[in-house]
């Protein structure tokens, strides 16, 4: 399968201005070194805490944000050297979906105006087609084509989210961002919207870059996961390696955090101490360090970086990569 | 009667809700929230209530703090508390049990503190009102709950505003006020749905740690069934204003028996399970009624795949199975 998407040590960091001159203090390294590649018809899960930068990385890919450093190839094209008509152009074929459907909905469109309004716009659909256009998108996402003149506010939150799914699909996208879009859904509606990414992943052959601070919808979704932690990949794997044989000491405090699917399995916590660190900060050495409960005095030197602990995992952890390779 | 009463008292119920009806009178019609609700919470008991947005689970804990404001109303019912019916209570009377022997906590810990007032002189003002304490004296206590709930350095954390401490902080703050004035029974509405999963697992270990030490009652309300499997010991299910199973919660994962139970428990994905590409999840078709145009019979039925003509005909009552309630005649 080949590659679409290939970001390579994307960073982005938002300056923090202070004083009569607004000068710029210091940075929020909300996403710092990223690397990743996304194969055609894969979906990647990207999970981690709030404030992790998970979300930020989303947005820089689609350069929705600038990022700061680092390049990002969509379909062998590094999307820097666009100018903004191209990118424009571009970007029908790379589409997000947020987590809130009704505040990413303009709630004086129709559904019709919504779905059809980019397709029309980039000349893939006429004007006098735009109806069966958009009844055929309707029943794509499983909506009634009879309710495309109501308004966004007509509808319940899970058919909304259908909506902005619709809206994705007009532009026939190669490669879908979902950032949370089924945490704000209750859970018998996002069982629904999931199967749903599923099924039209299977008919329509996108690939998914899929953000969400839930585990077990990951697990559920996604090829291959990427754990982060304080704007970087800490480890990244197939879905059941990553899932059934964590490696970074994060990774394990994160998984053993879930709550039990069952009281008799409530099992022995690796509760981590403490909350998230300020992005601000620079890192000499392993920004988890604080944290972990495994680290050494020389993880505080140098950063560590992604190593291969086996096939299709890989780890950034001084110590994990040690002991992996001493033991074969 | 009176006889039996004694002989109960060791394991008399700290709290008794008796079908309490709840309904909110809109301009569009008479929107019923709680439809006849039974519950029981004993001493140092976990009660928990789960459901999807709209089932009534965050009115019920309204209700019984009597926190229901225009244009909802309590229609009928008792809700006992050490058997004093606080429906019956004056306002004066119900501040007075506010605060004291039950408090409530948040999802929004920032909605639940004033961002002008220092934490200091937030958790103060219950204990001078309440408990009559002096302020030196409130600031010692108010540090020493700090410190149960594990905050560093409490001392200073009383000067700081709430916008200085992060969420998870910010619910160990809340938690420490709502049990400064050791309270009987806690409420705790969706108090970790707002916190990230590690620091969702600090906050329920905090929390059971805390129901041990002040052998505290509480009622804990979600709509995630990973919490009541960490937290309940008993559980009822609601859905659309109904109780529609209830029962220990060893029992229910077990053995869920109401059709809306099963089918929420197979639509939530868990980390047991390996999925394929080819997997699907169960899901339960449509979606849950507005409350304004409830479905005649059962009200489940319409996304029931066990329901048959007889479901269109009433609502079912809480049938007991030893011990186990469920709402369903097929059940």
């Amino acid at each position: 399968m080949s590659i679409i998407l290939d970001v390579q040590n994307l960073k982005t960091h938002f300056p923090i201005r202070k004083g009569l001159l607004r000068k710029v203090v210091n940075h929020v390294r909300a996403v710092d070194g990223v690397s990743l590649q996304l194969h055609e018809k894969e979906t990647l899960g990207l999970v981690g805490e709030s404030g992790c930068g998970k979300s930020t990385v989303g947005r820089s890919i689609l350069h929705l944000i600038p990022p700061t450093a680092g390049t990002v190839h969509f379909e062998n094209q590094d999307l820097a050297s666009l100018s903004a008509s191209e990118l424009r152009k571009k970007r029908v074929h790379m589409q997000m979906i947020f987590q809130n459907p009704l505040s990413s909905l303009n709630p004086r469109m129709t559904v019709e105006e919504i779905i059809t309004g980019a397709p029309i716009f980039h000349g893939l659909v006429n004007k006098s087609d735009r109806r069966k256009f958009a009844s055929k998108l309707m029943n794509t996402v499983g909506l009634n084509p009879k309710q495309l003149q109501r308004f966004p506010h007509e509808f319940s939150g899970g058919q909304r989210q259908r909506i902005c799914i619709a809206r994705a699909l007009a532009l026939s996208p190669k490669l879908l961002i979902c950032d949370e879009s089924v945490s704000a859904l209750d859970v018998s509606i996002q069982a629904q919207i999931l199967n749903l990414f599923k099924d039209l992943q299977e008919e329509f052959g996108m690939s998914y870059l899929f953000i969400s601070h839930d585990m077990a919808v990951v697990r559920y979704i996604s090829d291959r996961v990427a754990v982060m932690y304080l704007g970087r990949i800490v480890e990244i794997a197939d879905k059941d390696s990553l899932f059934d044989n964590p490696k970074h000491p994060y990774t394990k405090a994160l998984l053993s955090s879930i709550p039990a699917t069952h009281p008799a399995h409530k099992t022995e916590r690796r509760a981590l101490q403490g909350d998230v660190p300020s992005p601000t900060t620079i890192y000499k050495g392993c920004p988890f360090m604080a944290r972990c409960p495994e680290a050494k005095p020389h993880c505080g030197e140098t950063p560590p970086v992604l190593e291969s602990v086996g096939r299709d995992h890989m780890v950034s952890c001084f110590e994990t990569v040690k002991t992996e390779k001493a033991a074969g | 009667m009176a006889q039996e009463k004694k002989n109960n008292k060791a394991q008399s119920p700290l709290l008794e809700v008796k079908g309490v009806e709840v309904a909110f009178f809109l301009r569009q019609g008479v929107a019923r929230a709680i439809n006849h609700i039974d519950l029981i919470i004993n001493k140092g008991e976990t009660l928990g209530i789960v459901g999807e947005s709209g089932c009534g689970k965050s009115v019920t804990a309204a209700a019984i703090m009597r926190l229901i404001e225009e244009p909802g109303k309590i229609l009928n019912g008792e809700i006992l508390l050490e058997g004093v019916d606080l429906l019956k209570l004056s306002n004066r009377e119900m501040r007075h049990i506010r605060g004291n022997s039950m408090a409530m906590i948040f999802q929004d810990p920032m909605s639940g503190l004033n961002p002008v007032l220092s934490i200091g002189k937030q958790m103060c003002e219950t204990l001078i009102l309440h408990k009559g304490m002096k302020k030196r004296q409130a600031l010692e206590r108010a540090e020493f709950m700090l410190r149960e709930v594990g905050m560093p350095n409490p001392g200073d954390q009383l000067k700081r505003f709430p916008h200085e401490l992060s969420g998870g902080m910010r619910q160990r703050v809340l938690i420490a006020m709502a049990l400064s004035c050791e309270p009987k029974l806690l409420i705790a509405d969706e108090p970790t749905t707002a916190l990230d999963v590690t620091i969702q697992a600090q906050i329920l270990e905090l929390m059971r740690e805390l129901q041990k030490k002040y052998d505290m009652a509480m009622l804990m309300i979600t709509h995630d069934l990973g919490v009541i499997a960490e937290i309940a010991d008993k559980v009822a299910v609601m859905y659309a204003g109904d109780v529609v199973e209830q029962t220990t919660v060893a029992d229910l994962f077990d053995n869920p028996r109401h059709p809306y139970t099963k089918g929420l428990m197979k639509a939530i994905p868990t980390m047991e399970d390996k999925f394929s590409k080819e997997d699907r999840l169960y899901n339960i078709p449509g979606m849950v009624p507005t409350l304004l145009e409830l479905p005649p019979g059962c009200r489940f039925q319409t996304r029931c795949p066990l329901a048959t003509k007889e479901c269109t005909l009433k609502n079912p009552d809480l049938l007991n199975h030893e011990g186990h309630l469920v709402r369903c005649i097929h059940a």
